[in-house]
């Protein structure tokens, strides 16, 4: 063979490029028989080669790297995430499970931040609980120091040391104390004692015994606001423990906790308003020695309470002071309502004011209802319980404790609170607020979560049909993909009517081509006529006619026809791979396409778009130049109803090919448009010109017109048999009739001239050889 | 006639072998011109593609209303010969000296830039393509047209009138035989 080194290499290697290296190796084996020169000149190459498609396999992966061919770039986390998406969103259960934990999370999400909002809230609270009990405790303290100076002075004015001392020299006169009841109580000394305690604005004012639990004189604003005066009381236990506690602190005024009367006083007698009182005593002085001692004493209920009040916010927010008993100390904010319960024995003129131990009655009584725990079973409310658990421990230390967890008051309802207590003004505070009413604001973020979790819920739920569509999608993606039982694997070409593709059956995996209608075809009766077509030209079976396999719609509606995949080239390209195409060889494709239009003709079917683009000719399963007709009655008769647009197409046919007489009859089925094609067809093959051109060119340069004797000059060539010519011409002769009548006798014509013209096997292969050079 | 209908005109009518004579002189005339602009203004940073200036020649040597895909394909078959001469006539003129020991590597997908340090490229490649052409003068064709004309492979095979399928084995094939004969060489 004349084949050097380098062309018997390349041959061998379009051979094995393509295999794996394995094969490929074992292969050149094969091929290179015993030349041994040949055989390492081609492996080396090949294992350059294979070396570089590894690279640039390693490469595609990179997005950048230009010149790529696109099916490859498929970077991997797009397919990670398409298969995560598709195990997670395409299997029912998948989707439900993957929704609901994504649902589940939000909810853990929302009770976190509901949580934390609480949390601030509750710390808001304790702050501003706090802040309450410290300010009032210095406001009491404030107004005690007052009234401490406010006794100070009195008790050095004169007109007080003169009366405690006229009252002193009585008592010292009689230390049974019987002159100083038979004292009148109306006379000018005591009364000015009185008009000093108006004067001074005191709610009570009293002289008491220096040494002994004994009140000497007493006066007291009454109900009506004239003063009362009494002498002689004897002085309780308890309270004549606190005046000798406050003894021992030595001079100057001290104070006295709130204390009910009959704490104070042993016997109270009538006319004495009873009630709760806070005391502050001072000594009075003559010459530098107590002569005895002056009290001023309040009633809680007055100013003492109205401080409290002062506390008061919102619509439930309230300070009160309670004793070391666990008493109410100040009139509570809510007394009218309690009024109504049996803890003021549904009195409604009844004093909170140590009326009753604060305790939890087991449910709200705000409404009057029994408490659900009998008295007995009563428990302290949780303020008190920690007070007295940490006064306990403390031996009545200043101690002070917030209670966040919502607990009972004494009204049963639910409150949160901070208590204190101050040892040194012998009562505690307590500031409450409803739960409720804290966690008002903590309820409007509840529903304003539940709302965002309904709603939420209803996105998921859409967005879960939302997916089912996504899916749907990529079920029509991959319906786009799989036409009927094929798989649409690349695009051939794209046309008028619709869009071929190469397409691969899902068993068979034989290779057929799919011709998919434009969508605009959908619903117009264009279909119905296409289908008939369709079944029409199936029923065509010439080797020379495309087969056409089968045919339906998509699910999508639109109307496909499967055909037979050819692997070879248009007879358009064919024409131009020649410089003069030889003339057996196209008597041989004349004559082929004779043959298959033959059948259709006999059918009734006209092919109408006779054109070189739809002459195949295909190298089948080693036999060349299989000549195939495509396209077949499949574009004609597409009417009106197609969009003005598509209007244009309704004639069918590639002017350059079309019969004159198409044009001004777009629906002449005539048998003999087949035939002029085949003549403009074969023209064309000649000059590579189209015969309204080869015309309209001699026409230009003056020669002969067409009736003249055009035939000759029209095809230049002089190898070309005479008969052919005048064949040809006659085919497309202007006049129908002066046409060969039909294809016999067009195929009798064309068999007659290859007599001397044939295209051999041999010459076909040769061609093919030369044009798929590895093949 | 005007230059650039006389381009489209042969282009029109093109008959392989025959017209080449009229059509090269006048491509490589131009894109000489274009190149030689270029090349004066020579700076480093400013490079232009070969593919490219084929491409500006094309545009105003043929009227492109006037002609079709085919005569297309030709100007580029053309002007990918016209460039690999003037690379290597402007490559020489700088008496760009081959450097012995140093090995030259070719990346023929890489796209070749008009810049003065390709010069020894330019021509060891343009050597290894004559010695390739006696060879296998197809792969030859197939390598000039692509690395120095930017033609796609459908083009490549339109123009030599084969199948894309050979056009795609040559190109692998003589890719790896320039690529072994560039090392061996040197």
């Amino acid at each position: 063979m004349s084949k050097n080194l380098h062309e018997q290499s390349s041959e061998i290697l379009a051979k094995v490029i393509d295999l794996p290296k394995k094969d490929a190796l074992r292969k050149i084996e094969d091929l290179c028989e015993k030349n041994e020169n040949l055989k390492s000149n081609v492996i080396e190459l090949y294992l350059d080669i294979e070396s570089e498609d590894f690279n640039k396999d390693e490469q595609d992966f990179k997005p950048e790297s230009p010149s790529k061919s696109k099916i490859r770039v498929n970077p991997l986390p797009t397919k990670i995430f398409g298969q995560l998406r598709t195990l997670l969103l395409e299997k029912k259960w998948y989707r439900y499970l993957s929704l609901s934990f994504v649902f589940i999370l939000l909810i853990v999400i929302g009770m976190t931040i509901r949580n934390g909002f609480k949390k601030q809230l509750l710390k808001d609270q304790q702050e501003k609980l706090e802040a309450l009990l410290d300010i009032q405790s210095e406001t009491l303290l404030q107004w005690m120091q007052g009234e401490d100076r406010i006794s100070n002075t009195l008790s050095q004015s004169s007109e007080i040391i003169e009366i405690a001392t006229y009252i002193d020299s009585i008592v010292s006169l009689d230390d049974s104390y019987e002159l100083l009841k038979k004292q009148d109580l109306q006379s000018d000394i005591f009364q000015e004692f009185d008009e000093i305690r108006e004067r001074n604005n005191l709610e009570g004012l009293s002289i008491l015994h220096k040494d002994d639990p004994v009140v000497l004189l007493l006066s007291e604003q009454s109900a009506s606001g004239n003063g009362k005066l009494f002498s002689h009381l004897e002085l309780a236990g308890v309270f004549y423990d606190y005046m000798r506690a406050s003894k021992k602190r030595g001079i100057g005024t001290t104070h006295f906790p709130p204390l009910p009367d009959y704490e104070i006083l042993i016997d109270i007698p009538e006319g004495l308003n009873v009630g709760t009182y806070i005391s502050f005593s001072t000594p009075i002085l003559k010459d530098s020695a107590i002569i005895s001692y002056m009290f001023t004493q309040y009633n809680v209920k007055n100013k003492f309470s109205e401080i409290m009040n002062n506390a008061d916010h919102g619509k439930s927010a309230k300070v009160f002071a309670f004793s070391w008993d666990m008493k109410l100390l100040s009139t509570d904010r809510f007394e009218k309502e309690l009024q109504q319960t049996y803890l003021l024995d549904f009195d409604s003129t009844k004093s909170s004011i140590q009326s009753f131990e604060i305790k939890d009655p087991g449910s709200d009584i705000t409404d009057g209802s029994e408490p659900a725990k009998a008295l007995i079973d009563q428990d302290y409310t949780t303020a008190m319980d920690e007070y007295f658990l940490q006064t306990e421990v403390t031996g009545y230390q200043d101690a002070r404790g917030v209670i966040m967890m919502p607990y009972r008051d004494h009204r049963g309802v639910e409150v949160v609170g901070a208590w204190a207590w101050y040892n040194m003004l012998g009562f505690g505070l307590v500031a409450e607020e409803d739960a409720y009413e804290v966690l008002l604001s903590l309820r409007y973020f509840d529903v304003a979560l539940i709302l965002f979790f309904i709603i939420l819920a209803i996105l998921i739920l859409m967005l879960n049909n939302l997916n089912v569509k996504f899916l749907k999608f990529g079920k029509k993606w991959e319906e786009f993909e799989k036409v009927g039982q094929y798989l649409l694997q690349e695009k051939l070409g794209e046309g008028g009517f619709g869009t071929v593709y190469k397409a691969k059956h899902s068993f068979l995996k034989s290779e057929v081509a799919i011709k998919l209608l434009k969508k605009e075809f959908i619903g117009t009766d264009a279909l119905d006529r296409f289908e008939k077509e369709v079944k029409a030209s199936s029923s065509l079976s010439h080797p020379n006619t495309i087969r056409v396999y089968d045919y339906g719609t998509t699910d999508s509606g639109q109307f496909y026809y499967v055909m037979e995949y050819l692997s070879g080239l248009s007879l358009d390209k064919v024409v131009q791979s020649y410089d003069e195409f030889p003339s057996s060889r196209a008597i041989y494709i004349l004559l082929n396409t004779c043959y298959s239009l033959k059948e259709a003709h006999e059918k009734g079917l006209v092919h109408r778009d006779i054109k070189p683009a739809n002459i195949m000719l295909c190298n089948q399963g080693g036999a060349y130049d299989v000549l195939k007709v495509l396209d077949f009655g499949l574009v004609k008769n597409v009417d009106a109803s197609v969009s003005q647009q598509t209007q244009i197409n309704r004639i069918g046919g590639t002017p350059m090919f079309m019969a004159p007489e198409r044009l001004r009859d777009p629906f002449n089925a005539d048998q003999r448009v087949d035939i002029y094609a085949i003549g403009a067809v074969g023209l064309y093959i000649f000059s590579g010109q189209y015969i309204v051109e080869l015309i309209s060119q001699k026409m230009l340069s003056g020669q002969d017109t067409i009736s003249g004797g055009l035939n000759n000059q029209l095809i230049q060539r002089e190898d070309i048999p005479t008969e052919l010519k005048n064949l040809l011409m006659d085919c497309v002769h202007f006049d129908v009739e002066k046409r060969p009548k039909n294809m016999d006798e067009l195929i009798i014509a064309l068999e007659k001239i290859q007599e001397a013209y044939s295209w051999t096997r041999k010459e076909a292969e040769q061609w093919w050889k030369s044009y798929d050079v590895y093949s | 006639m005007a230059k650039n209908q006389e381009v489209t005109q042969i282009l029109k009518n093109y008959t392989k072998g025959k017209d080449d004579a009229n059509l090269y002189p006048m491509v490589y005339d131009n894109l000489h011109d274009i190149a030689e602009k270029l090349y004066r203004r020579e700076r480093a940073n400013h490079t232009l593609q070969p593919t490219l200036l084929v491409n500006e020649a094309y545009m105003s040597l043929v009227d492109q209303n006037n002609i079709d895909w085919k005569g297309r394909t030709h100007f580029f078959a053309v002007g990918a010969q016209a460039i690999r001469r003037i690379l290597v006539h402007h490559a020489r003129n700088r008496d760009a000296v081959k450097r012995g020991g140093n090995q030259i590597r070719v990346d023929l997908e890489e796209r070749l830039a008009f810049s003065t340090d390709k010069d020894e490229v330019v021509l060891s490649l343009d050597e290894a393509l004559e010695h390739l052409a006696k060879e296998h003068e197809r792969q030859a064709q197939v390598v000039e047209m692509k690395f120095f004309g930017g033609m796609k492979m459908q083009e490549i095979a339109e123009e030599l009138g084969v199948s894309i399928k050979t056009i795609e084995i040559d190109w692998r094939v003589a890719k790896a035989w320039l690529k072994r004969f560039m090392s061996e060489e040197i």
